[in-house]
């Protein structure tokens, strides 16, 4: 489903050129839910950025459901994502100016799928948050923003799902909430899982850790969930 | 469709209120300047058409011959004929000079005549005729003079016609040439039976004509050939140039308002959609990780504010024509004319601004937008891409050359302004900056508020720069036109002043001066001096012909300079002595003659430039046959906007003792004091006297019209002015409200927080309140002596107005964006600004 080959990444500094990836390679299955660990400043966060098309990398490929997206441009990369990728945010990543349903039903309508606003509250309601549809995002509090997110990357309908520490900003009793849902949609919807985090009861949930350290690959366990 | 869905999710949650609003205003700027000041403009020339009760005159000093009619018939105008004389009116033993108008029955072609049928309680009615043949209707004043009554008959020539009431007012009558007495109008039919016209008399034939602007310039053009020397053909400019330049400079300030509304209108458009641009890159970035192309963001986007601007537009135009209307009204009262319709094509301008400065300003940030990278969902820092800052610097000065060049039509202005404003924008970005950086470091208190207001804004220094930078545009912008408006005003109050004498008494013999001067005096009416004229050629300029050379401004000269335009050509000149400098002259070359120094003379700057006449050079003047030199000794400048006597040549006391001199003089005489002129008449009865009065209350109206235009439409643009304030603060509050609210979770006090933000707004609105001073000093004083063609003096007060006007404007419109947003709970701050 995704593949990296020989990935890289450097960028220039005022101390000469900062490798932030170096030569990475794996291959991740359909239905896989794989943890991304690793200490802050390990490459994570550009690591997921580029297997999710979001950045380039310096050199090497990243397959995403058969399609080489590092040989795509950008607007290219974006039509791919449209198809393939959701994302639940650290951040939430909510537009302020729409409610919670107009939020979920965006990456359908981008896709213009029919139906979009039964799918969004089909999910809404699936995350819980079925009275609170006409709500912004600045009326929620950060728990059920991340249940927005969650909701809006499943109603994509997109095969494989990336999360950049998605209990970040969350509370401790909240963000298990979340990630109990998370992994519930997931199951029940089949996806495929990437995400990047450095809670261990979180790679915990996960059926294969990757840890990085100073931007490679120092291990790449499956494990029993 | 995804694109309209999202434009009114975007409208709902309040993003786009501030764009539309900026759009918004410049179009009613726009579309209210526009309707008023084209409606102003039709409504102040109507008026000042009624100067020659026509839209066009030909005059001529030998009849008009019947074909010249006809050609005006032809090219669609309607016209009348009018004849203008002197002539003695008799009544029984009496008799006395008149001013006869004969006219047809088609005059006034514009404006009406102001009549009472019969003495001094009669009813007064305003007609749009003259006289009926056998008729007469005379000057009130002629009725004592004559021992006369309505109804009575009165002798013009042979024919003798009945008095059938008084005429109080004509139109035209400051135009009328020989009012050397009081009017008598009489039909033009009366004028064959009268035989009052002989070969010889000195008769004025006057044609009128009024009607569409193409016409009449059609038939202009194909009478050009067929006039001669002595005809010509005026329009109100030619007829009145005192108040065409005011008029004319009305015009220009007006434009030069409106140009400054456009540009203002456009720098609110360019910081609007530069914040809704840095509000939404987020929202970019979230639609692009979701899938969305730049195609996509772009389609999007450029549909959203398209539909903004139609929005806009209709908004705008409706606001601007409430807006034209309520400006209208409170004028309405000092319009005698019907005004002329509204004309839709000012909505057109409006939507024009819209796209231009959409276009222009908005554009630029929206292609910025596609370029943001979805990497922002996860880095913030990554995901900004670099702004073109010359592509938006070259697409924004077009498109503000475009906007003033489409509002103005003027080249002059368009460059003017764009490179005013640009030259002095450059400067003061630049001197910011510096000061700015080179700030004075502030104290080690912590919690001094003057020194976390002067921390904030060196971290911000940059955008601190662009802050004072678009404060001071439009301070330079206000006080400019500030400054432009109160020399206009200035400039026209001192045209007319009070009590400015509106009687002229010429053909005064040297033995009626006293009486005359005894008269005034016991009547309590001040005269203006009264001076000798020598009607004199100027034969020879240092002892050959005299040589003249036309000069640059004699397109546009003055009557006085006009009328006497035809006298140089014949070297007439209008000689008088005096011993002292007359008031309003001013010395420019040489000096005043002391006691006893016959044989010098003083020449006015212009006549000695145009006969290349220099100091020292001794000039021939001719009467029949006696003949005198005298040596230029002083040059003077005089004011001829001024309605004195004023004199081209003046002698020193002794020169002019072989030429018989007759006197002039000018007086105020107050409104209702007219029986004065018969006390007058009976004292001097060979005086002749020219009544200005009804023609200075004409231009006195005018003036005041045009200069309540001029204060509506300064209005206006204040109202743009503090639009662009507001939004250039709203711009930097998400800053300055994060900064707050960290500042008040490590628990500071409201009251700290509020003095921080008093010193931050009030030093970067005192800079920009100095610096906009400045400038506007400068640009005034371009704009006064090339555009409005004033003198120019400097104004020490804008240099405390300006500081004070941005400092208080600054703080008070800072303090209330950011009264609401100061008491909300900080984390809830923190929240909305992150979310």
């Amino acid at each position: 489903m995704i593949s990296s080959h020989h990935l890289t990444k450097s960028v220039p500094s005022h101390e000469g050129v900062l490798h932030i990836l170096r030569d990475v390679s794996f291959s991740i299955d359909k239905g896989e839910s794989v943890a991304i660990v690793g200490a802050s400043g390990s490459g994570k966060t550009t690591l997921l950025s580029l297997l999710a098309g979001l950045d380039t990398p310096s050199s090497g490929t990243v397959h995403l459901n058969g399609t080489e997206i590092t040989a795509l441009d950008e607007d290219q990369r974006a039509a791919v994502r449209a198809d393939n990728v959701g994302f639940v945010f650290q951040s939430f990543q909510l537009l302020p100016s729409l409610t919670a349903l107009e939020n979920v039903m965006l990456p359908a309508e981008l896709k213009r799928l029919e139906n979009p606003t039964e799918l969004a509250q089909h999910y809404l309601q699936r995350v819980g948050l079925a009275d609170r549809v006409t709500h912004y995002p600045r009326q929620l509090s950060g728990g059920e923003q991340q249940r927005v997110a969650i909701a809006r990357a499943f109603a994509s309908h997109a095969p494989i799902l990336f999360a950049d520490e998605p209990t970040g900003n969350l509370d401790a009793r909240t963000g298990a909430k979340v990630i109990d849902l998370l992994f519930e949609l997931n199951q029940e919807q089949d996806r495929t899982l990437v995400l990047v985090t450095h809670e261990q009861r979180l790679a915990d949930r996960c059926g294969r850790v990757i840890e990085l350290s100073a931007g490679a690959v120092v291990a790449d366990q499956s494990q029993i969930v | 469709m995804l694109g309209l869905r999202l434009l009114a999710r975007d409208w709902r949650g309040g993003e786009l209120g501030l764009l539309l609003a900026a759009l918004t205003v410049a179009v009613t700027i726009v579309v209210s300047i526009a309707l008023f000041v084209d409606r102003i403009q039709g409504a102040i020339l109507a008026e000042s058409s009624q100067f020659l009760a026509a839209d066009r005159l030909l005059r001529s000093n030998t009849p008009i011959p019947a074909e010249w009619f006809a050609l005006a018939e032809e090219e669609g105008l309607e016209h009348a004929h009018v004849m203008h004389f002197p002539t003695m009116a008799f009544a029984g033993d009496e008799l006395q000079l008149v001013a006869v108008k004969a006219a047809d029955s088609a005059y006034p072609l514009l404006g009406e005549l102001e009549i009472r049928s019969s003495g001094s309680n009669g009813v007064t009615q305003k007609v749009k005729t003259g006289p009926p043949a056998g008729e007469v209707w005379v000057a009130p004043r002629l009725l004592p003079l004559l021992q006369l009554s309505v109804g009575d008959n009165l002798s013009i020539g042979e024919a003798e016609l009945r008095i059938s009431g008084l005429v109080l007012r004509e139109p035209d009558a400051g135009f009328s040439v020989f009012s050397y007495g009081p009017r008598v109008l009489m039909n033009v039919a009366d004028i064959p039976g009268s035989a009052i016209i002989q070969p010889g008399s000195r008769v004025q034939h006057n044609l009128l004509v009024t009607g569409d602007t193409s016409d009449l310039e059609r038939w202009a053009q194909r009478m050009k050939d067929k006039l001669q020397a002595e005809q010509s053909i005026l329009g109100v400019r030619e007829s009145q140039p005192r108040l065409a330049r005011s008029i004319n400079r009305a015009e220009r300030f007006l434009l030069l308002a409106g140009s400054m509304g456009v540009v203002l209108a456009g720098v609110a458009i360019a910081i609007a959609s530069r914040r809704y641009t840095e509000r939404h890159y987020d929202y970019v970035g979230i639609l692009k990780s979701l899938g969305a192309s730049s195609q996509t963001v772009l389609t999007m986007y450029l549909s959203h504010l398209l539909l903004l601007c139609l929005c806009g537009v209709v908004l705008g135009s409706a606001l601007g024509w409430v807006l034209h209307g309520v400006a209208i009204n409170s004028i309405r009262s000092l319009l005698l004319v019907e005004l002329p319709p509204a004309d839709i094509a000012a909505v057109w301008l409006g939507a024009v601004t819209a796209f231009i400065s959409f276009f222009a300003f908005a554009c630029p940030a929206l292609l910025h937008l596609q370029k943001v990278a979805p990497m922002r969902v996860l880095r913030r820092d990554l995901g900004t891409p670099d702004f073109n800052s010359r592509l938006v610097l070259y697409l924004g000065i077009a498109g503000l050359l475009l906007l003033i060049y489409v509002y103005s039509g003027s080249v002059q202005i368009t460059l003017f302004l764009t490179l005013g404003v640009g030259a002095i924008a450059a400067l003061v970005l630049l001197m910011t900056w510096l000061l700015l950086r080179s700030a004075p470091k502030p104290g080690s208190r912590a919690a001094e508020p003057m020194r976390l207001a002067i921390a904030g804004i060196r971290r911000r220094a940059k955008h601190s720069a662009l802050q004072v930078f678009v404060f001071t545009v439009v301070l330079l912008l206000v006080l400019t036109l500030l400054l432009a408006r109160n020399s206009l005003l200035q400039e026209w109050r001192m045209q007319i002043p009070e009590n400015t004498p509106n009687h002229f008494v010429l053909n005064i013999a040297p033995t009626d001066v006293q009486p005359l001067t005894e008269l005034l005096d016991s009547a309590g009416y001040e005269h203006a001096g009264i001076y000798p004229m020598v009607r004199a050629s100027l034969t020879a300029h240092n002892g050959s012909v005299p040589v003249r050379r036309r000069t640059e401004g004699e397109q546009n000269s003055s009557p006085e300079q006009a009328e006497d335009s035809q006298r140089n050509r014949t070297r007439q000149v209008q000689l008088t002595w005096a011993a002292d400098l007359p008031a309003d002259n001013e010395l420019v070359e040489g000096e005043w003659w002391t006691a006893d120094q016959p044989g010098l003379l003083s020449l006015e700057q212009e006549f000695a430039e145009r006969y290349n006449i220099r100091l020292g050079d001794t000039i021939t003047f001719t009467m029949i046959d006696a003949s005198v030199d005298l040596k230029v000794s002083s040059i003077r400048q005089l004011d001829w906007e001024r309605m004195r006597p004023n004199f081209f040549a003046i002698a020193s006391p002794g020169s002019l003792q072989d030429f018989d001199a007759i006197y002039m003089t000018s007086f105020h005489l107050p409104d209702g004091d007219k029986a004065f002129l018969n006390s007058l008449i009976r004292t001097v009865p060979t005086v002749s006297i020219i009544e200005m009065d009804r023609m200075i209350e004409q231009v006195t109206r005018i003036i005041d019209q045009v200069s309540s235009a001029v204060e509506l439409v300064l209005g206006l643009i204040l109202l743009a002015a503090a639009i662009v304030l507001f939004a250039s603060i709203q711009t930097s509050m998400d800053e300055r409200m994060r900064e707050s609210a960290i500042l008040k979770t490590l628990g500071a006090r409201l009251s700290l927080l509020r003095k921080t933000l008093f010193y931050e707004f009030f030093i970067l609105g005192l800079l920009a309140g100095s610096l906009a001073a400045v400038g506007a000093e400068l640009i005034i004083g371009l704009i006064q002596t090339r555009l409005l063609e004033l003198s120019y003096e400097p104004h020490w007060w804008v240099f405390v107005l300006g500081p004070v006007l941005g400092a208080v404007s600054v703080v008070l419109l800072g303090l209330l964006i950011s009264a609401g947003s100061l008491k909300t709970p900080p984390a809830q701050v923190l929240r909305e600004l992150s979310a």
